[in-house]
């Protein structure tokens, strides 16, 4: 690619119209993660709809930096209230929590704030240093080669999210189905449309991801409510000491090992599809106290506990875009949606993209730094204030995020028909939930499935159904085996006992 | 023990209903040569037989089941929702907002003024503001 495409594409971030969704963007992350009960999926699902009408830069910096913004602020309630915004954020509560206790509250936000924005733009330039290389590998990928990767990313997704193998791949059993309705792509004749036109084009996305990740979650909540349910009461973030609200560069710098180990544990999970922030978070610490002279230290308010977890959950961020713009492989549910959200709006993720949208891909990864100077700013001056967020009232913020997904729907998705498919999406989520269904590995087969069967397709024709004409392509080969090694392991994981089925589904 | 071994069941019930049923009455093939439509959906169909199958022999830990209220509650909320979305379009879209929430607010029993007001006014027509005028998609 040329330096001028890069060029142009980096300039692209830097108009004020995208500058201003990135801080939007970022601000909004933030606020969200730092309720707890919502969740950074939650905000991304409910915000694409709202980017229908943006430009494509637009559209997906909004996105990244919901999402950036989101790990951010999720750290807020755990260190505030012991409770985390978000699931990344859950190791933080181990020494955020009682570093606040001590009556330094905006000391652990601040030291959170500046590893989070450490790990994240660590992972950043990895994505942007590596991207184009491998892009440029699975360039030569052909359908039958692309076809064995992607048995291989299901095996490995499957293999590590929800509860076990097994029930793993039934769900992606039933996203390959859920995504089969519509017009097939081989003969052009209707699958499961039930005599409705509005089926030809397949289920909207956006209204079954806003359905199974954010709706089924409010109308859960919704219906768990009782009675005088308390909002949290946070620690008050005043404290006379300067001390105790400011982090120096010497105190940053004295955890830089830490963070930089946490950083790349973090870029390693979020480049393998299927594990995600909070694995990062809680590997990280782990080793972070395992290896630590004085582990009886950490749960105490160390600053380390604080540097191994945002770190290493922020940094997920970025390298889970890696399989996603080379191989077109969402790793996690966050990519998945980044992927639709591509989709809406015309752009197939992929190693094509670097050369056919290598202007757009470059002011993407200009718009990722820029929100990582931008959740600095914004977390600077604003975590003072998200401290009061964390305390509103579930009783108006469920009820709001409901309206706000059904208009957003309704506007996005073709009106009462995209609401009703919402709906049911967000039943079939709960469904899955209480039988400990992967969500993840449904979601991500959804998103696929048209292209494993374009891949099928081609397969098909190139080797006229003879499928013994594999052997003739040795990396497919080599795919294959990788992928019958991978069920063979992570398949002989035992179940987890004791999980519950909700954490499970969202794993 | 039944609880175990419901996926499975579940899973190859869906399965065979698919293959025998749902895929033969649902997926139509103009009987040229390429790809057969059917064989997606039936890839799908014998991996939740299979898997099925096998969920039955190892079975899993026991399901964690919430009491009943909840998906009553659940299905209240979601039937309210359906409802909701038919009315955009006779109503309009803020009447039924309000009335939305006001059903919302009082089955989750919310009766602080200020937070019911914040809920039932200011939510719909802060949406309602943000969505005509702020990103000019007009609603019914």
């Amino acid at each position: 690619m040329d330096t001028a495409t890069i060029l142009a594409g980096i300039s692209d971030a830097f108009t004020l119209w995208n500058l201003m969704f990135i801080v939007l963007g970022v601000t909004v992350g933030q606020i969200i993660g730092a309720i707890p009960g919502l969740n950074i999926l939650m905000a991304l699902a409910i915000a694409i709809p709202l980017t229908y009408s943006l430009d494509t830069l637009a559209a997906i910096a909004f996105l990244i930096s919901v999402n950036k913004g989101g790990t951010v602020g999720g750290a807020v309630p755990a260190i505030l209230i012991n409770t985390p915004g978000t699931p990344e954020s859950a190791a933080t509560t181990f020494d955020g929590y009682p570093m606040a206790q001590k009556g330094q509250p905006m000391k652990a936000m601040k030291y959170s704030l500046y590893y989070s924005v450490f790990g994240d733009t660590w992972s950043d330039i990895v994505l942007i240093t590596v991207s184009a290389p491998l892009a440029l590998v699975a360039l030569k990928m052909g359908p039958i080669e692309i076809l064995a990767l992607m048995v291989l990313a299901f095996s490995v997704i499957t293999g590590l999210v929800g509860e076990s193998m097994v029930k793993g791949l039934i769900a992606a059993a039933l996203g390959f189905l859920v995504a089969s309705v519509g017009i097939d792509p081989g003969q052009g004749t209707p699958r499961f449309t039930f005599g409705y036109l509005t089926l030809y084009d397949g289920l909207p996305l956006t209204a079954l991801a806003v359905g199974m990740l954010a709706v089924c979650e409010i109308f859960q909540r919704l219906a768990q409510q009782v009675r005088g349910m308390p909002a949290a009461a946070a620690a008050p973030t005043r404290s006379a000491d300067i001390a105790d609200r400011t982090v120096t560069f010497k105190e940053l710098l004295a955890n830089k090992w830490v963070a930089f180990r946490a950083a790349l544990i973090g870029t390693l999970i979020g480049a393998i599809p299927g594990l995600g922030s909070a694995t990062a978070g809680f590997l990280s610490y782990s080793i972070t106290k395992q290896s630590a002279k004085d582990p009886e230290a950490f749960g105490t308010g160390d600053p380390r506990g604080i540097a191994a977890s945002e770190a290493a959950n922020s940094a997920v961020v970025g390298a889970n875009l890696i399989p996603m713009l080379t191989l077109g492989i969402p790793g996690n549910i966050a990519a998945a949606l980044l992927v639709s959200a591509l989709m809406i709006h015309g752009v197939q993720p992929g190693p094509l993209l670097f050369e056919q949208q290598g202007q757009l891909i470059y002011g993407l990864f200009g718009a990722m730094l820029i929100a990582n100077l931008a959740n600095l700013g914004v977390g600077q001056v604003g975590m003072r204030f998200w401290a009061f967020v964390v305390s509103a009232p579930n009783t108006v913020i469920y009820p709001a995020a409901l309206l706000l997904c059904v208009t957003g729907v309704y506007i996005s998705a073709g009106g009462v028909m995209g609401l009703v498919v919402m709906v049911g999406a967000a039943i079939l989520g709960y469904v899955m939930r209480l039988l400990g269904l992967s969500i993840i590995a449904f979601i991500v087969a959804f998103v696929l499935a048209g292209q494993l069967e374009s891949a099928l397709l081609k397969t098909m024709l190139i080797t006229g159904g003879d499928y013994m004409q594999i052997l003739h392509h040795p990396i497919a080969m080599a795919l294959l085996v990788l992928s019958v090694i991978s069920i063979i392991v992570l398949g002989r994981r035992r179940p987890t006992l004791g999980r519950k089925p909700g954490a499970a589904a969202a794993a | 023990m039944l609880g175990r071994r419901v996926v499975g069941i579940g899973s190859v019930g869906l399965g065979v209903f698919l293959l025998l049923v749902g895929i033969p009455m649902n997926v139509t093939s103009n009987g040229t040569i390429i790809m057969n439509p059917a064989l997606f959906p039936m890839v799908a169909a014998w991996l939740m037989i299979g898997l099925g199958a096998i969920q039955i022999i190892v079975g899993g830990p026991e399901l964690a089941m919430p009491p009943l209220s909840e998906p009553v509650r659940f299905a209240i909320v979601a039937g309210l929702t359906v409802g909701a979305a038919m009315l955009f379009e006779p109503l309009g879209y803020l009447v039924v907002a309000i009335g939305l929430m006001v059903v919302v607010i009082a089955m989750i029993y919310e009766r602080r003024p200020l937070w019911v007001a914040t809920t039932v006014l200011a939510v719909p027509v802060g949406i309602w503001l943000f969505f005509e005028y702020l990103i000019e998609r007009p609603l019914p």
